[in-house]
């Protein structure tokens, strides 16, 4: 019997045994005490999803995530940990490209639910060895970047130091923003959060549980842990940008973006690493008087309005 | 800390300087006052000479011809005296005095001074050499030409006389002027004067002194602007400190509760799946028993077994619920040895120990530190036999970890505790392989408010608080370093400590 394989690394070792009893009747299990064993592990291993500590002494687990992404980036990376420190939650992002943030002390069933559900993505994406990797295929249509900047800030940081040939769409609000996504093929978002405009992680929450295609890169100036752990787990946010930033850092994580969507757009397997946790979202989805208030237009609507109108939209290819 | 009274200064010196400024102003006013007069005088005095000498010629010459012929006997004196006083009718001129070029009086105003020798008075002498001299000086009575007068400022001038042809004075005229309303007016002058400088520097003060009120009021506001910042800045030195150890402490507990809460949910579910197989196992290990048979046939209803139970699918076996619950148990223990550590370095009842463990206290430091600083910094221990120490156990724990915290922000990798006794002392060094201590900042360590971190990083208080509980201790602090390999910080610690004990941390 062929049984997926996890790899889990932390410098404690009764982690690893309470892991080891929950898992190692459906997985085939490999442990490693330190970042650095964890690398040569996965060198020799076919791991199909990765669990790792962050605070260990050596190699943290932002820097395992990180070469994990370079020796196997078929592997499904998670990071596991107790100390939610904001720079982490940002590296396990930016570098990482982290699939879920998950907090200590877990829960037995989430964490179980969330590791199927990684392993199912993994064993669904998988690159057959011998399969070659098609170099994505530009479409005629370049995609678009749609900027959603709600305080025009973004507008003086990003100037026209975007990508030649990519159209682009600024709106200030998120009713704009559907408009635009209604009538145009748009690729990469880029979104200012502020405390504000809270309704931003609803919205992209929801844009990546129907159209995980779109890539969504966050800029912002709060530095709110939960948002960020809330933008991973339930947005897969590609990047998550701190303002302010050099224009350099945003144009490069635009093109990045933009490369990884025509990646997505090809390859449908490619595009289930990038699905959304629908637990979370689906308990806000639940609550019948939750309303969004645009910050913009002071216009009033429904969230159910807001679901009925991104689901209604097309993606055009 | 002490506030400059600037109001209080300002008042004080001022006023000093304003009445010596005024008395300075009034004696140079009277000199230059009393300098001009006696000036104006002299020349006056000496025109009157010469008008005299020039319409007495005669008379004169006949006089010091015969010096020795007294008031009496000369019968042209009154003619004289005559024109003497015609000369003066209208001038100030109090009385006329001629003297012989050997100082003996031929001639006054007031008859009775005639044949007085004046050959050694200063100002005749002058005369002879040629300088007139003149003098003022104050009289409560003075003889006149006609009257006796009374309070009378009087100006003295002893003049030479020249006859044609002689280089050297033929005699000398003593001239007395009344300068009693000249002098009046001006003392009235330097009055206005004084009065007016007067009114200027009040004047002058006075908005001086609403501008120093400002000053000062602002400045009185500045320094307890100060005071409350730093005391702020203390604060949250605190509550920084507080924050890391927290956030480290509980990461560190977060760990033993994730696993345990993990397995103990395991074996509440195994338990759970096992209860019915379980029940099954007890009912016929008690039919066993309660039989006394050897062997007993039973008919089991297979069916109703198999609904109330499940095949052994379960994720743990039975006999493995034990290492389960050791596991947890382990991580119990952590969780309990976190908080006597936490509990140990704190100390909140504050009291001083008598004979306090050090190398036990240092354990407790390392446990606690660990949890704080990255965890790439190996701590390491060498402790040796020392004799237990007279201290405020909480307050040494404070100042060892901040040396290690600061080893550690000076990108230590390795830190080593060490602790000895020297010569009756117990000495710990906290010996680190960071980036040492730049010799412009070295000086300043110790100082409060001193820092070269970041402003959220550190306040500037860490060492300084150090020293402060070291130096309470009766011990002392010292430092060594070198740029690129690291730096010790040597704690001496006496075994008695003096008695009084700051609280200043």
């Amino acid at each position: 019997m062929n049984k997926p394989t996890l790899m889990f690394v932390d410098d404690e070792q009764h982690i690893l045994n309470a892991m080891n009893w929950l898992f190692r009747k459906n997985y085939n299990l490999i442990f490693a005490d330190s970042g650095e064993k964890a690398v040569e592990l996965l060198r020799n291993n076919d791991v199909d999803v990765l669990i790792s500590d962050q605070k260990m002494p050596g190699m943290r687990g932002t820097e395992v995530l990180r070469a994990a992404r370079d020796i196997s980036p078929e592997t499904i990376r998670l990071l596991l940990t107790g100390y939610s420190d904001y720079s982490a939650a940002l590296e396990s992002i930016n570098d990482g490209e982290v699939f879920r943030f998950i907090q200590k002390p877990w829960n037995n069933f989430k964490l179980k639910d969330t590791i199927e559900e990684a392993v199912e993505i993994s064993l669904a994406s998988h690159i057959e060895p011998n399969e070659v990797i098609k170099e994505p295929v530009a479409p005629a249509i370049p995609p678009g970047v749609l900027i959603i900047d709600p305080e025009g800030e973004l507008k003086q940081q990003i100037q026209a130091d975007l990508p030649n040939n990519a159209p682009v769409h600024m709106v200030e609000s998120i009713s704009d923003a559907i408009l635009i996504l209604k009538q145009e093929v748009i690729g990469i978002m880029v979104i200012e959060h502020s405390s504000k405009t809270r309704q931003v992680v609803d919205f992209i929450k929801m844009m990546k549980q129907h159209h995980p295609q779109i890539i969504a890169i966050v800029a912002c100036k709060n530095e709110d842990i939960n948002d960020v752990i809330d933008l991973i787990n339930s947005g897969q946010v590609f990047r998550f940008i701190r303002m302010p930033f050099r224009a350099a850092m945003i144009k490069m994580a635009i093109e990045s973006g933009l490369k990884h969507h025509l990646k997505l757009v090809n390859s449908p397997n490619l595009l289930k690493r990038h699905k959304v946790d629908s637990t979370a979202f689906d308990e806000q989805f639940s609550r019948p008087t939750h309303e969004l208030r645009e910050v913009k237009t002071g216009q009033e609507f429904s969230f159910f309005d807001l679901i009925s109108k991104i689901r209604k939209l097309r993606y055009r290819t | 800390m002490k506030t400059f009274k600037l109001v209080r200064y300002v008042t004080i010196g001022s006023i000093a300087f304003f009445i010596f400024a005024i008395a300075v102003l009034a004696f140079f006013l009277r000199q230059n006052g009393e300098a001009n007069l006696l000036d104006m005088a002299e020349q006056n005095n000496t025109r009157l000479s010469r008008l005299f000498a020039k319409t007495s010629e005669t008379e004169l010459e006949w006089m010091f011809a015969n010096p020795t012929i007294t008031y009496d006997q000369n019968t042209d004196f009154d003619r004289f005296y005559q024109q003497v006083q015609g000369h003066m009718d209208g001038l100030q001129v109090l009385k006329v005095k001629i003297f012989t070029p050997i100082g003996l009086t031929v001639f006054s105003t007031q008859v009775d001074q005639i044949g007085d020798d004046k050959s050694n008075n200063g100002g005749f002498v002058s005369a002879m050499l040629g300088v007139p001299k003149s003098e003022l000086t104050h009289r409560d009575t003075f003889s006149a030409f006609e009257q006796e007068i009374e309070d009378r400022d009087v100006i003295s001038s002893y003049i030479p006389i020249y006859v044609e042809g002689s280089s050297s004075p033929a005699g000398v005229f003593e001239i007395y002027s009344d300068v009693t309303p000249l002098l009046l007016k001006i003392e009235q002058e330097q009055m206005i004067v004084l009065a007016l400088a007067a009114g200027l520097f009040i004047l002058l003060w006075g908005g001086l002194f609403i501008v120093i009120q400002r000053a000062d009021k602002k400045l009185q506001a500045q320094v307890e602007e100060n005071q409350k910042s730093r005391l702020q800045l203390a604060n949250s030195e605190k509550l920084a400190s507080l924050g890391e150890m927290v956030a480290g402490i509980s990461h560190e507990l977060n760990t033993p509760i994730a696993f345990v809460q993990s397995n103990l949910s395991l074996m509440v579910d195994t338990i759970t799946e096992f209860a019915e197989s379980a029940k099954l196992g007890s009912k016929l290990t008690n039919l066993c028993h309660d039989s006394q048979k050897d062997i007993i046939r039973l008919k089991m209803n297979a069916n109703s077994v198999r609904n109330k139970t499940q095949s052994n699918d379960m994720d743990i076996e039975p006999e493995e619920l034990k290492q389960l619950v050791e596991q947890s148990l382990s991580g119990i223990t952590l969780m309990s040895e976190l908080v006597k550590n936490l509990k140990e370095f704190t100390r909140i009842d504050r009291t001083k120990t008598d004979s306090f463990d050090l190398n036990h206290g240092l354990d407790n430091v390392h446990y606690i530190v660990k949890s704080v600083i990255p965890e790439n910094v190996v701590i390491n221990k060498e402790f040796g036999d020392i004799p237990g120490i007279e201290c405020m156990a909480s307050q040494i724990n404070q100042v060892f970890l901040n040396l290690i915290q600061n080893a550690a922000h000076a990108g230590a990798t390795e830190v080593t505790i060490k602790s000895e006794e020297v010569d009756g002392q117990v000495c710990v060094s906290i010996i680190d392989n960071g980036s040492g201590i730049p010799n412009d900042v070295l000086p300043n360590i110790f100082d409060s408010f001193y820092t070269t971190k970041d402003r959220e990083k550190g306040t500037g208080l860490g060492l300084y608080i150090s020293k402060d509980i070291i130096e309470s201790h009766g011990g002392d602090i010292e430092v060594e370093t070198e740029m690129g390999k690291g730096t010790t910080f040597r704690v001496w610690l006496p075994t008695e400590t003096p008695n009084v004990i700051s609280t200043a941390a």
